[in-house]
């Protein structure tokens, strides 16, 4: 049962890697957005995850969790954009405060944890097979 | 007559048991490696031999990260240990096998 | 050169107290052979009786879900029938031994 429990531990990887890659594709894809629909900006968010004990696992182990998500509270960034129509008296565009190479970054490296989540997804799967073929001859 | 191997396989099957718990911890250290603060459990080395009559005790907490790609190497080259372990047992099982049945096939 | 007569040697001429108790032993088993046989395969039936019972528990705590090592329950499953197995294979040998004395003209 604790190739099966292994199922579950991925398995919770992976969602959270997949709520990240939400929130980081959300944010990149509204970096540039000045108002939503109801006037106010987009806040950008981020996920917060937490790690939860494995019921009737070996004590320490623990699966990774989505505790919440929530904006950042990052500050608005100030774009010079004269012609812009929501530009200040300045010129200036309050666009949210999304640091796009550092969301980037993140993508990478969510990707990889992804894989490697379904890699080890594969392999367990692959080694519950082959336990149960103990004792099938051909 | 109990068993004819089961000096032997009371060797694999206590081999098999550290494998599978090494890979729920090498598991568990890449699904938490994103988690702020995490730091990796191994199993530990005295496992090997030991009676693993308290699973939970030969669990231990390090104070280091997860690197992604060493534990995905650990997890891997355990994984094909287990599986050599299996094929063990199934040659052994095999020829006694084919001890009992005289040659004559399953 | 003169050669010593060899004097016969028969049960009579040895007195009972000569023999130690464990030549009278090894006489009286001698004399029970079969029985013996057919005892010590009782007692390997038992043994297997015991693994399966044992491998039966394994298996329905598998079903509910409370056991730990899927391994050790593929491992036992095959033990238990390569001992079966082997039991089963004696017993035929020993009633085809056994048919065949009967077989034989007297």
């Amino acid at each position: 049962m604790s190739m099966f429990r292994v199922l579950d531990i991925s398995s919770a990887g992976l969602s959270v890697e997949q709520a990240r890659l939400e929130a980081a594709s959300s944010n990149l894809a509204n970096a540039n957005t000045t108002r939503s629909a109801s006037g106010a900006m987009y806040q950008p968010v981020t996920v917060v995850v937490g790690s939860q004990v494995v019921e009737r696992a070996l004590g320490m182990i623990q699966k990774p969790v989505v505790v919440d998500v929530v904006p950042t509270n990052a500050e608005p960034r100030m774009v010079y954009e004269p012609g812009h129509p929501d530009a200040n008296e300045k010129g200036f565009v309050t666009k949210p405060g999304v640091d796009t190479l550092s969301t980037m970054m993140d993508l990478m490296s969510i990707s990889r944890s992804y894989e490697a989540n379904l890699r080890v997804f594969d392999i367990t799967r692959t080694l519950l097979q082959k336990t149960l073929e103990v004792g099938s001859r051909s | 007559m109990g068993s004819l191997n089961a000096s032997v396989v009371e060797s694999i099957s206590r081999e098999l048991d550290v494998c599978a718990m090494k890979h729920e911890a090498y598991s568990a250290n890449i699904a938490n490696a994103n988690v702020a603060g995490y730091e990796r459990v191994e199993v530990s080395s005295s496992a090997n031999t030991a009676q693993l009559s308290a699973p939970a005790a030969q669990l231990l907490h390090t104070h280091d990260a997860v690197k992604l790609d060493q534990e995905m190497a650990k997890l891997s080259s355990n994984a094909v240990r287990y599986e050599m372990l299996l094929t063990a047992y199934q040659q052994t099982a095999g020829i006694l096998n084919l001890a009992i049945k005289e040659g004559r096939g399953a | 050169m003169t050669v010593t007569s060899i004097v016969p040697v028969s049960v009579a001429n040895i007195s009972a107290s000569q023999m130690s108790s464990n030549e009278i032993a090894s006489t009286q088993i001698a004399g029970a052979a079969p029985n013996a046989i057919f005892d010590t395969l009782l007692d390997h039936l038992q043994n297997v009786n015991t693994q399966l019972v044992n491998t039966d528990k394994a298996v329905q705590q598998l079903a509910s879900g409370e056991t730990d090592n899927l391994h050790q329950v593929m491992i036992s499953m095959e033990q238990t029938r390569l001992a079966f197995d082997l039991v089963l294979q004696v017993r035929n040998k020993v009633m085809d031994a056994y048919q065949e004395i009967m077989r034989m003209q007297v």
